[in-house]
């Protein structure tokens, strides 16, 4: 189930229909301009099957099922941008017609599903897809879409003044984790039936980046997720100086931001809280500086 | 399909579902999110909200059962959400949770049950929804159907020849129905093309929008205003 109204406070789901719906007009708009018409029909009846995977419930624990996203079947299959538009398609079709997730809601739904979900099930594929670690690339494309849509909802929870206490923010983990592999192993499943059936669905990936920037951004994904372990817990040599100069008590905090000091807030699990600020951190700064690039690239031309 | 029953509701002919779509929709909206701010007087305005949402109800006609059992559908989940909240120390706001998003989704199922889907999309491109994303949502709408009835064939025509339900089986069965349905999916974008389809569905007459469509619009939006106004006045 997606997120329904009510659960959010207001800033909260506010301010991610603020973000997500110019985000995916802009990713509309290009994607219909770089999409050929013939392609419509493969993007409706991938959608029509993602949205019925969704209702298909398997059990993850006594208790408790999970259901399958499609985020990187989709990523994998229409590509990033056209991804993103048919997962938004479902979710709001899921919301208008089926009550399954909220309108004010649909932000942070689109948000965490068809934004984060689409891509974060690209970046593995995309890095991955040329060498001979492919199937791998797919497997942690499914995983890691489930992951980043657990966690951002998670963190949207927290943010709304939810207070989650320490045995449901573990048994959540334990979720999302048994979800991620789940939906790892199902979508490689489907990416390599698809393919044997007629090659042309699988979208191809662009051509592999070098060596040395997989390695690179395989290295910074390791150490913004796991760097904390090696990391000194003593402040650094500003914050010591500013403490022995007596200038610290003159912090002023302007605007309160989601991940202060580098740990999402409220999330009592200490090393989720802080996996989960380097790796959006390492999200966010990557998607910026890439978008910085190409806007750049146009000026020069 | 069980939504195949609010698809008949929706082409009921009350006052309500000849209002235009695009008028039902920002009273939608308006509804939502005066029902999901955080207020003191937060209980006023929910009361009012639901007041709306069985006045609605009583007006289209629609069968009261049948609606509130489909509006408790997304109950348990709020159940569990109320239910960790209760436990971290605030019941009142556990009880807020459920009767808002209780409240937020009988809103929703109104609007889906007295307007057709392709006037909810007509009134979404009215507000400048990317086309892209209506056509799609349109054809997956559309398709889901198809996707079923391939579904019930196939079954039955296992059924018919003692298939036996395994992995292996469903693995080879959920490849073919997208084969068939992707081709048949392409055979209607064919045929669709062939007769002028340009990349947007054409609509016969976009019918102005009526006084009766303004008034809505205005009784709604005042009513939760006054209703703001006067508490915070009480309250001072």
């Amino acid at each position: 189930m997606h997120i329904p109204d009510g659960f959010l406070s207001p800033p909260v789901w506010a301010a991610l229909d603020a973000v997500s719906l110019p985000a995916v007009a802009v990713i509309a708009r290009r994607a219909k301009q770089s999409a050929d018409e013939g392609r419509l029909p493969l993007l409706g009846v991938l959608g029509a099957f993602v949205f019925a995977a969704q209702m298909i419930n398997f059990p993850v624990a006594p208790g408790a099922s999970a259901h399958l996203l499609g985020g990187a079947l989709l990523a994998c299959t229409a590509g990033p941008g056209a991804g993103v538009i048919v997962m938004t398609a479902v979710l709001a079709i899921q919301a208008l017609v089926f009550q399954d997730g909220g309108i004010l809601a649909l932000g942070a739904n689109v948000f965490n599903l068809a934004i984060a979900g689409v891509l974060m099930g690209y970046l593995p594929y995309r890095l991955l897809a040329g060498g001979r670690f492919r199937a791998a690339g797919i497997f942690l494309g499914g995983a890691a879409s489930v992951l980043a849509g657990g966690f951002l909802a998670l963190g949207q929870l927290v943010l709304s003044g939810v207070a989650i206490g320490e045995t449901v923010a573990r048994l959540s983990v334990a979720f999302f984790v048994a979800n991620a592999l789940a939906e790892g192993l199902i979508t490689l499943a489907v990416v390599r039936a698809l393919e044997r059936m007629n090659p042309s669905f699988v979208q191809a990936p662009p051509e592999a980046l070098r060596a040395p920037v997989r390695r690179l951004g395989g290295a910074a994904a390791v150490l913004a997720g796991a760097g904390f372990l090696i990391a000194s817990a003593a402040p650094d040599s500003l914050e010591t100086i500013a403490e022995h100069a007596g200038i610290a008590a003159r912090e002023i905090v302007l605007l309160p931001a989601p991940l202060a000091g580098y740990e999402l807030a409220g999330v009592p699990v200490d090393w989720v809280a802080k996996a989960v600020a380097g790796l959006a951190g390492l999200v966010l700064v990557w998607g910026a500086s890439a978008m910085a690039g190409r806007l750049l690239a146009r000026r020069s031309r | 399909m069980r939504h195949v029953v609010v698809d008949d509701w929706s082409r009921g002919a009350s006052p309500l579902h000849r209002r235009d779509p695009r008028a039902k929709l920002i009273c939608l909206l308006v509804l939502l999110v005066a029902v999901n701010v955080q207020a003191r007087f937060a209980p006023a305005l929910l009361a009012l909200g639901g007041a709306m949402v069985a006045a609605g109800l009583l007006v289209a006609g629609l069968p009261v059962w049948p609606f509130l059992a489909r509006t408790a559908v997304a109950l348990p989940f709020a159940a569990v959400l109320a239910a960790t909240v209760a436990l971290a120390g605030d019941p009142a706001r556990a009880g807020l949770v459920l009767v808002r998003s209780w409240l937020s989704a009988s809103a929703i199922l109104l609007l889906a049950s007295t307007t057709p889907l392709p006037q909810v999309l007509r009134a979404l491109r009215a507000f400048r929804v990317p086309v892209l994303l209506v056509e799609l949502i349109q054809f997956i709408h559309r398709y889901l159907f198809v996707l079923a009835e391939q579904v019930w064939r196939m079954r039955s025509a296992a059924a018919a020849r003692g298939g036996q339900a395994s992995y292996r089986a469903a693995a080879g069965a959920v490849s073919t129905l997208f084969a068939r349905s992707y081709d048949r999916a392409e055979r209607i974008h064919q045929a669709m093309l062939a007769r002028g389809y340009s990349g947007e569905l054409p609509v016969a007459s976009e019918a102005p929008a009526r006084e009766a469509d303004y008034l809505l619009v205005a009784a709604v939006v005042s009513a939760f205003a006054a209703v703001a106004f006067w508490m915070r006045s009480c309250n001072r």
